[in-house]
């Protein structure tokens, strides 16, 4: 079945897009949901503004105007145009379209953070680096992977934004899966349909493993 | 145990921040000069809004003042950040680093010292044992009460040998109850530790039970420094006669000087009462009088309407008009003694000297 209906390499096209692209979008929420939170500036409400759009705007919709975006380069200069038809502008799509959950829950976790805390440490002679490192980082660090696994569950079962936007150079496991159901093969779109679930779930379950063991739980590994 | 008891001298602070709806400036503390001594134990208090917490933020180095310097132990601090300065704050909320365990949260400040560790543990757990915390070192934060928490916070906080403990209301998320004992024990051990304390409060009572002196400030400006009982007894004005404990106040005129004393006309009547400052001969003035310090008799210095009379336990509390003012008495030990009813008319009666006019 893997080979026979290229299984294998959608799989892995899909996996490893998503695995770049979620990182990615972890980092990216992370910085711009700090800036937001705990820096001040003229722009700061734009970009939350923007850094939300993707979420309003419909999947296909973001597809299409990638594509016409690129497909001539940025406003038909051919500037970028490079881009079109490869991975990379898959993982961006990737990213666009899951940031805005990320940077949700980066800006309330950041949020929930005391002013004081900080403060404190600030207070006992910690640099503002080292309270960043010993004291927001940690702190974070849970909205953090929940972000990177949130990314990488949404891009590895993104559908709608990038079925137009798909070359036939890369085979996403979604898209496979929508057409072997319009062609009634719904057998082999169960089995895709079926491990698509699996990697899925197993990765909410790495990722409670992982903060269950680095998470808050020093106490656990002291006693 | 502190390694140098540092005082703190305040040379005309001023802080001025933006109204965030009307975009105006206005002074959070203004021109404001004070000197805490090495070692004392002092208290800003004052309403909400009156500046002490933004004073105190100062000395910190949390905020920069406008104008003005701050000199801890005698060195300018102004250009300092908060980790280089030579204070330790405790925080309202206590703002514990809810990842570490209370061992990890003492020692932080040790750590960024770069000590080695066996002198780090030894620190930790010399000061847990102060502030009564041996033997839960292992804990989270989150599984420790308020109480404990501010102990954490305490400890936390005197472990780095600071110069300059700062106190920002730490007791004012605890229970009445609580606050009271956590409050003899904050005094105990800045004693035991022999260093310089700055806390604020809005709480009297507070202050008063634990400081050397008390500042009072109103609307960003000193109102009054002065031991608790210079305070008490001898209140600069209206403001601050008011904001410690209770206060009568009764319009008089200033006749004469007699043996360092004023006499006072008040509600036809003469009274022989103490100055803060000199008030001249004729000038209008107002008598302080504290509630406790009254009582309720057939004879006294002028006649008055009782219009609520309850029993409190330890004391009878009168509600009494003199023409238009109300007054209220505190009669202590009312046992045996004679009880006026609402309606009645009765003598106001005080020891001379426990008046006090401003």
């Amino acid at each position: 079945m893997f080979t026979k209906y290229k299984g294998l390499k959608a799989f892995r096209d899909s996996f490893v897009l998503s695995l770049i692209a979620s990182p990615i979008t972890a980092l990216l929420s992370m910085i711009i949901s700090y800036l937001v939170v705990k820096r001040r500036f003229k722009a700061k409400s734009f970009i939350e503004a923007v850094s939300m759009l993707a979420m309003a705007v419909p999947g296909t919709v973001l597809g299409v105007g990638y594509i016409r975006g690129f497909s001539g380069g940025v406003f038909r200069t051919g500037f970028l145009q490079g881009l079109y038809g490869t991975g990379a502008i898959l993982i961006i799509v990737f990213v666009v379209r899951s940031l805005p959950t990320g940077t949700r829950s980066g800006i309330s976790a950041l949020r929930q953070i005391d002013k004081s805390i900080e403060e404190s440490a600030y207070d006992m002679g910690a640099d503002s680096f080292k309270v960043f490192m010993t004291v927001t980082l940690p702190l974070i660090k849970d909205s953090f992977l929940s972000g990177l696994v949130t990314a990488f569950v949404r891009s590895i079962t993104a559908i709608s934004a990038i079925i137009l936007l798909v070359t036939p150079a890369y085979l996403l496991i979604t898209v496979q899966i929508n057409e072997f159901a319009e062609k009634g093969a719904f057998s082999i779109a169960c089995a895709f349909a079926t491990i698509l679930i699996l990697i899925t779930y197993g990765s909410v379950l790495l990722m409670n493993l992982v903060m269950k063991y680095f998470g808050t739980s020093r106490k656990i590994r002291e006693e | 145990m502190a390694k140098e008891k540092k005082g703190v001298r305040l040379e005309h602070i001023s802080k001025i921040y933006q109204d965030p709806k009307t975009h105006k400036d206005f002074y959070a503390v203004r021109d404001t000069s004070l000197e805490i001594e090495p070692g004392s134990f002092v208290t800003l208090l004052g309403p909400s809004g009156c500046g002490k917490t933004t004073t105190l933020r100062m000395i910190a180095g949390f905020e920069s003042p406008d104008e003005g310097e701050i000199y801890l132990g005698g060195e300018p601090i102004n250009a300092l950040t908060p980790n280089k300065r030579d204070t330790a704050m405790v925080f309202q909320s206590y703002a514990l680093l809810p990842h570490y365990n209370i061992f990890d949260n003492v020692a932080y400040g040790l750590k960024l010292r770069k000590l080695d560790k066996e002198t780090i543990r030894r620190k930790v757990m010399d000061i847990l044992s102060l502030v009564g915390l041996e033997g839960m070192e292992a804990r989270m934060t989150n599984q420790l009460s308020g109480g404990q928490q501010q102990r954490v916070a305490l400890a936390r906080a005197l472990v780095i040998e600071p110069g300059v403990l700062l106190f920002d209301e730490p007791l004012s998320n605890l229970d009445a109850k609580l606050r009271v004992t956590m409050r003899t024990e904050i005094r105990r051990i800045q004693q035991e530790a022999g260093i310089t304390a700055v806390y604020v409060t809005h709480d009297q009572s507070e202050a008063m039970a634990l400081s050397d002196r008390i500042i009072i400030m109103e609307k960003g400006v000193v109102s009054q420094m002065g031991t608790p009982q210079e305070i008490y007894y001898h209140p600069k004005n209206r403001f601050v006669a008011d904001f410690i404990g209770d206060a009568n106040f009764l319009d008089g005129t200033m006749l004469r000087h007699e043996g360092g004393d004023g006499i006072v006309s008040v509600a036809g009547a003469e009274v022989r009462v103490a100055e803060t400052e000199r008030i001249a001969d004729g000038a209008a003035t107002t008598v302080v009088l504290r509630p406790e310090s009254t009582a309720l008799g057939d004879e006294g210095f002028f006649p008055v309407r009782v219009a609520v009379s309850s029993f409190m336990g330890a004391y009878q509390l009168y509600h009494v008009l003199l023409g238009d003012t109300k007054l209220i008495i505190h009669e202590y030990n009312p046992k045996g003694k004679k009880v006026y009813g609402a309606g009645e008319t009765a003598y106001v009666r005080f020891e001379p000297g426990s008046a006090h006019c401003i």
